[in-house]
């Protein structure tokens, strides 16, 4: 394992990072992706590995590998320190993680603050979305009978 | 419109792309332009992704991804690669090595992940950009020409900088769709090169390929707009299976139909600016040497002037018994005797599912039921004017229901996630099972809220996508745990369409090579997910109409191999319907 990386999540084989691919949008995935992405920022300091890109990653680690056998992909997504499991079916929390890697409580936060820019680049007003999307027409009152 | 044949006599760039829906003549032209060039003495690369089967009949050799010589023509070098066959070797060389190693539902968990349509189209991608960016191939060749094109998707998706992050070993982006092109090795510059050749108009044309006929205009335009964002610029038009006399009723409906759809041409703002050119229907199957080389309808280099054109293909049911097949009628009965509550036809575009739907909906009503009718077509295909209190008329609006799905995750993400990351999201967002996600969303919902009625719906999610939706529910407890009902009524729909006594799905195609093929894909695809599509329709048959417009009775005569295919794939649970001139897609 790499000197700097403290923190490993294994995670299901994913058509893509963000899961749009669901019946809605997991916002576990998406907070995790920023975390990641922020804190990795100046220090690569989480690995994430996905079962469809890096499958070698979960043969390589015994513990994984073991726990796989054992409980099957509902194990996933798992995250260990080093040899010590951390979550197990789940993501770990902003705290879990801030405690892992040895943080101040709100550091992450403020990981994913200093790398945004002030105005994000796409405004839900953009978007233009009429609630509702079903158009119902029936007549309910007084139909002819053919 | 000038006649295609006008193609063969100019300056035609050196790389030729063609597009289209599916079944509108990409691979026949674009053989029927390799052939004809190579007679004219320019060396042709031809590469095709037509399942191999139709090609070797088309040219009588065996083919192989790698160019394979064609006895007849000695400057033609024709190669055939499938990338669905591509698809499945690069997922069993990612998955292969783990059997064994790894548990059986971690293996399923990698498989289905690699099974969309999304990784069929970067194997596509891979082999167009070997083609395109080796030099010996464009050094030997003046034309190289492709009877298919990438996607906007696809092009769209390897221009973003978080598509390639995934390739820096420090794991900070998680998954990607792109893992097929790590073998290619210096990725990006390969793709670039490709790119910058693809968007060179001195270099490329785009040859978009349509029928008179709405459903694939409208596509042509919407390829063109597409592309030509991204930068493919040199395009032209090419409208394929033009009936010049219509003869009998049916011709004259048939001639009537395609030139109402031609008008879209003088509309259409994009079609409009396009140099079009037309090819006529023609009587004879475009298999073998003499067909493609009469294809554009001249006489062919050097033959000789007393030659004939192709014989008609051999009519041996020249009287079809109306009795001897089954039709609608029958099918709404045994759907109505089956007592399910979900019906979906399903099929490719244009092939007449809203038409289909309608049909079995007030068929059903007819017979005492309570019916829903759900369309994603828009309003002025369905009868809402019919609608009573006994059968509803409800319409899935795509677009909205796609709006509304990005602004829910968008609004999740907007906070948290960097520009590239949005950039990424929002391009996923822009995919084709992005879109199918949404309208079965909103299609879920209306299931659940559908007490009594049987629900009819004119179109149905892949296989894939149904897989994706599982794996989805249960690897993201956060959505069991959900209050959005939304997921709700995801879930509880997708055991029900797994109850062959609760759901079932008609495929409605047409008898033609690329829709039967497509057709039984889709099919395939669902069983993966559980779910039995139990009959086939075969809509706007020629067989059926009895016409005797001789070339619509020539492409009639042409059905019966694909009807039988349809015969033994539904194990007889089939019914035709006839072409009809006032039949909508």
């Amino acid at each position: 394992m790499d000197q700097t990386i403290k923190l490993e999540i294994y995670e299901p084989a994913m058509c893509c990072a963000s899961g749009v691919c669901g019946p809605s949008v997991d916002p576990e995935l998406l907070r995790i992706s920023s975390i990641v992405h922020a804190r990795n920022h100046n220090h690569t300091q989480i690995a994430r590995y996905n079962l469809k890109d890096h499958p070698m990653r979960f043969v390589q680690n015994p513990l994984v590998q073991k726990l796989l056998k054992e409980k099957g992909v509902a194990v996933l997504p798992l995250t260990l320190v080093g040899n010590t499991v951390l979550t197990e079916g789940s993501y770990p929390t902003n705290a879990q993680i801030e405690e892992a890697l040895g943080l101040q409580s709100g550091q992450l936060k403020s990981d994913i603050q200093s790398i945004r820019p002030q105005k994000p680049k796409v405004k839900l007003s953009d978007l233009k979305v009429q609630p509702g999307n079903l158009k119902q027409k029936s007549l309910d009152q007084g139909g002819t009978r053919d | 419109m000038i006649n295609a044949r006008h193609l063969l006599d100019q300056a035609l760039t050196k790389y030729l792309f063609f597009t289209g829906k599916g079944g509108v003549g990409k691979t026949s032209t674009a053989c029927a332009l390799a052939v004809n060039l190579s007679e004219r003495g320019k060396s042709v690369f031809l590469v095709s992704t037509d399942p191999a089967s139709n090609l070797q009949d088309v040219f009588g050799v065996a083919l192989t991804n790698q160019g394979t010589a064609i006895p007849e023509y000695p400057n033609l070098l024709v190669a055939n690669f499938e990338p669905e066959a591509a698809a499945a070797a690069y997922r069993e060389s990612v998955v292969g090595p783990y059997r064994g190693l790894l548990p059986e539902d971690a293996i399923a968990n990698m498989e289905e992940q690699l099974s969309g349509s999304c990784t069929v189209e970067i194997a596509a991608f891979n082999e167009f950009t070997q083609f395109l960016t080796d030099v010996k191939i464009s050094d030997q060749f003046d034309h190289v020409i492709f009877d298919t094109a990438p996607t906007g998707h696809t092009l769209r998706m390897l221009e973003l900088p978080a598509a390639w992050a995934t390739f820096i070993d420090n794991n900070q982006s998680g998954a990607s769709c792109l893992g097929q092109l790590s073998g290619l090795g210096e990725q990006k510059d390969v793709y670039q090169r490709a790119v910058q050749t693809l968007c060179d108009s001195a270099l490329t044309t785009l040859v978009l390929v349509a029928r008179p006929e709405e459903s694939p205009l409208k596509e042509a335009a919407r390829a063109s707009k597409e592309l030509g964002a991204i930068g493919i610029e040199h395009q032209v038009l090419i409208v394929n299976g033009l009936l010049e006399e219509g003869h009998d009723q049916v011709g004259q409906s048939f001639t009537r139909k395609q030139s109402a759809a031609l008008e879209m041409l003088k509309i259409d703002p994009l079609l409009k600016g396009l140099k079009t050119y037309s090819v006529t229907l023609k009587p004879f199957s475009i298999m073998g040497a003499k067909a493609l080389k009469h294809f554009f309808g001249e006489m062919p280099v050097g033959a000789d002037v007393h030659e004939a054109p192709p014989e008609k293909a051999v009519v041996e049911k020249a009287v079809v018994e109306k009795t001897a097949y089954r039709d609608l009628e029958y099918l709404i009965d045994a759907l109505h005797a089956s007592g399910q509550r979900v019906i979906f036809t399903m099929g490719k575009g244009g092939v007449g599912k809203t038409t289909m739907a309608t049909a079995i909906a007030k068929g059903l009503n007819a017979r005492g039921e309570k019916v829903h009718l759900t369309s994603t077509d828009p309003a002025s295909n369905l009868p809402m004017d019919q609608a009573r209190s006994d059968l509803k008329v409800s319409f899935i609006d795509e677009v909205q229901a796609l709006a509304t799905y990005k602004a829910d995750v968008l609004s999740t993400g907007l906070h948290t996630m960097t520009p590239d990351e949005l950039a990424y999201l929002e391009e996923d967002l822009s995919s084709p099972c992005t879109q199918e996600i949404a309208v079965f969303r909103a299609f879920a919902q209306l299931v659940e809220s559908a007490t009594d009625e049987i629900v009819v719906i004119d179109t149905a999610p892949t296989g894939h996508t149904l897989l994706l939706l599982d794996a989805s529910l249960s690897y993201h407890k956060e959505i069991e745990r959900s209050s959005n009902e939304v997921p709700n009524a995801v879930k509880s729909l997708l055991p029900k369409l797994r109850d062959p006594d609760h759901t079932t799905v008609v495929i409605v195609t047409i008898a033609e090579p690329t829709p039967v093929h497509e057709a039984t894909r889709l099919a395939e695809d669902l069983e993966r997910a559980g779910i039995q599509a139990k009959w086939w329709i075969v809509n706007s048959s020629f067989a059926m109409t009895q016409t005797a417009s001789p070339v619509l009775a020539a492409k009639g005569a042409q059905e019966w191999p694909w009807i039988e295919q349809v015969d033994a794939r539904s194990q007889n649970h089939f019914i035709l319907v006839p072409w009809q001139g006032n039949q909508t897609d």
